[in-house]
């Protein structure tokens, strides 16, 4: 993880979300135990993220997580379609395509995470640069116009 | 002070409307005045020279009939402005009268003079070339030269004016048939110029030459009074041992005694000389006694007591003085010899025990002796020799440091200290004035109170002046203010002979095309010379000193006093002085920060200054302009420093660019992940649940 965000403090309790993770596992492994099969397999980097994530905000848990539940959504959705078995849900969870896409989703997220700002930085350093030359060149235009003295008068 | 009565000193008046722009143009034979007189420079008339002019035959356009000449001052002598002014197309009878005057091109002359022009008197003068003619017989003196001379003194003191160059070779037969006389010039120089002394009453004969104060008609009875001796005698009176032997004399024994001792003279033309020539001035004759003795009426000639003689002289400097006036001479060759004498007390106890006046004794003693209440602990030896000799000469000149000046001849004294380059007069004058000596002096004299006060008043003007440091004041202003007769001695200007404003800007225009822009003009000179002419002027000039801001400011306010000037009193365009003045102003440019209104501005200074119009460049660099430029320039640099400090800002905030960029990109993550995320439920429900 990059030091983006507000690293926790130590001791800090586990946030709202792990409980409300394990809540809806236990109700899936209760209720829908293939689907909890290819859930737990699938969005084993989100678990792991939420765990590792100590930052406030939780910026990349939640971006692992989003593309990770975006790329498992798929996989339950077949899994619902083939018939809910257990025999289903072991063929996708051995499936080296399926977890390819589960967890390239998920890499992706802290990918896209990592980038972004990136990205973002580019853009406002140029629009910064643009302003000052933009600044600039009105400056020069005001030298010319009134003399050099408006430097020494505007800094003086 | 000459040309002082009428002029106390005070500006020559706000002079109404502007002359003619060149009043004089040259012409290749001559020159034309006022368009209307034509000088022609290649017919001398030596025999119509004045001591300082030249004269030249002149015609007037307007009258052709009526002979006139011209006479061309010398540039190292004023004239009587005053008097000019008070004669000019103001004819008195028996005076030849002044038709006109103003500056003209004298090639013959080698430069510029002044012209002064006047009726041209058919006869000759009495003494022809100033040599003494055949004598007059004492009919022609009773019935023509007395008479005729009373009625011209008379005539000119009804005009505020004396003559004071009353001598047998400045008086012409007016007509060819010698039955009328009239007075010669008394204008081209000042009062008493180039009158030889023993026509010069003592007290004023005492004074220099170069001005013997205009005096009064009393004055000019007395010089009649000598020429009337001079023409009965066909001779000047002279001593032997000159003009000091005569003076002495007329100390001495008064001044008919001295003049006409020697000569056989009728009873009357003796009752007649006594007179004119008595020393007491209220006793003098005048026109009405003259008149009524030749009339045939009996009046006893006033017989005034003679000068008090000590019975005892007085030693000073191994010569013996039993007079007082003449003791105030010496006194005054010898200051440090004179004080000395006056603190010994030797002169105290002469003047009571030997000239027994125990007055005078009281009035030496209230100034000179050890515990003296007036004191003059305050004076130097040059101060307190003038309060003595005043004290013994009451009717004698101001003697300071050489000088020996009538009351009201201090300023052609102070002309000639300019016009000769004799810093040492100009710088003793003012010391004179600036001193308390003068105060003490005027307490001395023996005139009527209306007189002292005039004097008093002027003198105060003239300290005021010389007090002030600034411009248009000092020194030269007390010259222009006492003798209106001089030309700007602005050594720019000089050759130019500039004794109006009119004719002032045209010679600055001269000047102009000759100096450049880094030489002033308006030096102490020219400016004393403008506000001594005009009051409005001397306004104009001390508002813009006291507006003036650093240099420009003050080149500016110089500009505004010729534009000033060029408006009133001289309407041509004088492209000279414009384009120099335009140069001059390129310091109040510079102080405009528009470089665009700058360059602008520039370009209509040029055209401006090809007109000719200094009103005009003013106009270009006013005060709304000037701050119209300061408004803009103040919020130019107000947004000069915005964009500077939000320059700064952008630089300098990288930390804060990051965390936007992080906030961005994060959301920016965010969106894109969660379009992921409904594209999957939107696949998942549709692609996958709903087949």
């Amino acid at each position: 993880m990059s030091g983006r965000g507000r690293p926790a403090g130590p001791g800090k309790r586990p946030g709202l979300g792990i409980w409300f993770v394990l809540a809806g596992a236990i109700v899936l492994l209760v209720g829908a135990f293939p689907t909890f099969i290819v859930a737990g397999v699938g969005l084993l980097p989100t678990v792991i993220a939420l765990f590792i994530d100590l930052k406030t905000g939780k910026n990349e848990s939640i971006a692992v997580g989003t593309l990770n539940v975006a790329g498992v959504l798929p996989f339950i959705a077949n899994l619902w379609v083939a018939g809910h078995t257990l025999n289903k849900a072991l063929l996708i969870v051995t499936d080296v395509y399926a977890w390819l896409v589960m967890y390239g989703a998920a890499a992706a997220g802290f990918g896209l995470l990592q980038l972004m700002p990136q990205v973002a930085l580019k853009g406002v350093d140029a629009l910064s640069r643009r302003r000052i030359q933009k600044v600039k060149d009105r400056q020069q235009k005001l030298i010319k116009e009134w003399g050099s003295d408006i430097i020494k008068d505007a800094t003086g | 002070m000459s040309e002082q009565g009428a002029q106390k000193v005070a500006p020559v008046g706000d002079d109404k409307a502007a002359p003619p722009p060149e009043k004089a143009a040259k012409t290749v034979a001559g020159a034309v005045l006022d368009d209307r007189f034509h000088i022609d420079y290649r017919q001398r008339l030596p025999d119509l020279d004045s001591p300082s002019a030249k004269a030249y035959a002149a015609t007037d356009k307007r009258s052709a009939s009526r002979p006139v000449f011209a006479l061309l001052c010398s540039p190292d002598v004023p004239h009587r402005g005053m008097a000019l002014r008070g004669l000019i197309d103001r004819p008195c009878a028996h005076v030849l009268s002044v038709m006109g005057s103003g500056t003209v091109d004298a090639p013959t002359e080698g430069e510029r003079r002044f012209a002064v022009i006047m009726e041209r008197p058919a006869g000759q003068k009495l003494w022809p070339g100033g040599k003494p003619g055949q004598p007059l017989s004492e009919k022609v003196l009773f019935e023509k030269v007395l008479p005729q001379l009373s009625t011209a003194i008379e005539a000119m003191a009804q005009r505020g004016v004396s003559h004071r160059a009353i001598r047998p070779d400045n008086i012409y037969w007016y007509d060819e048939g010698g039955t009328q006389l009239v007075l010669g010039d008394c204008v081209t120089s000042l009062p008493g110029r180039f009158q030889p002394a023993v026509y010069e009453t003592v007290g004023r004969s005492m004074a220099s030459t170069y001005d013997r104060g205009d005096g009064g008609a009393a004055d000019d009875y007395y010089a009649l009074g000598v020429t009337t001796f001079a023409l009965i005698a066909g001779r000047t009176p002279v001593r032997e041992g000159g003009d000091i032997a005569m003076l002495a004399t007329k100390v001495v024994s008064g001044s008919f005694t001295a003049v006409c001792s020697g000569a056989e003279l009728s009873a009357g033309m003796i009752e007649v000389l006594r007179g004119l020539l008595v020393d007491d001035a209220e006793q003098r004759y005048t026109a009405n006694e003259v008149k009524s003795f030749i009339g045939g009426r009996a009046i006893r000639s006033p017989r005034p007591p003679p000068e008090k003689r000590a019975l005892q002289p007085f030693r000073f400097r191994g010569e013996s003085f039993s007079h007082t006036r003449l003791m105030a001479m010496a006194f005054a060759a010898a200051p440090r010899d004179a004080v000395k004498a006056m603190r010994d007390q030797r002169i105290d106890q002469w003047v009571r025990k030997s000239l027994l006046d125990s007055e005078l004794g009281e009035k030496l003693s209230k100034y000179f002796s050890p515990e003296a209440a007036v004191g003059t602990a305050s004076l130097n030896e040059d101060q307190i020799c003038m309060l003595a000799c005043a004290l013994l000469d009451p009717d004698g000149p101001i003697r300071y440091k050489g000088l020996a000046m009538a009351p009201d001849g201090v300023g052609g004294v102070l002309g000639q200290g300019y016009v000769s380059g004799n810093r040492e007069t100009v710088q003793a004058i003012a010391e004179l004035v600036m001193g308390d000596a003068l105060r003490r002096w005027l307490e001395t004299q023996k005139v009527p109170t209306s007189k002292i006060k005039e004097w008093e008043n002027v003198f105060a003007h003239l300290k005021g002046y010389i007090g002030d440091p600034s411009l248009g004041a000092g020194i030269e202003r007390c010259l222009y203010a006492l003798v209106p007769g001089i030309a700007c001695r602005a050594p720019h200007v000089l050759k130019d002979q500039a004794f109006t404003l009119s004719e002032l800007m045209p010679a600055l225009d001269h000047a102009a095309a000759k100096s450049g822009e880094t030489q002033d003009l308006v030096d102490r000179h020219v400016a004393a010379f403008i506000c001594s002419r005009s009051r409005k002027a001397e306004g104009q000039l001390q508002s813009a000193l006291k507006a003036a801001e650093g240099e420009g400011g003050k080149r500016l306010g110089m500009i505004s006093l010729l534009a000033f000037v060029q408006q009133n009193f001289c309407s041509i365009p004088l492209e000279k002085l414009a384009t120099w003045a335009a140069g001059r102003m390129g310091p109040t440019l510079a102080t405009l920060h528009n470089r665009e209104a700058r360059r602008d501005i520039q370009d209509k200074l040029k055209a401006t200054a090809k007109a000719g119009d200094l009103t005009g460049l003013l106009s270009l660099l006013d005060d709304s302009v000037r701050a119209t430029d300061k408004a803009a320039y103040e919020q130019a640099v107000k947004e000069y420093a915005d964009l500077a400090a939000e320059t700064k800002s952008i630089e300098s905030g990288e930390g804060d660019r990051r965390a936007l960029a992080e906030r961005y990109g994060t959301q920016a993550a965010f969106m894109i992940a969660y379009a992921i995320l409904l594209i999957s439920l939107v696949y998942s429900y549709f692609g996958v649940l709903a087949r």
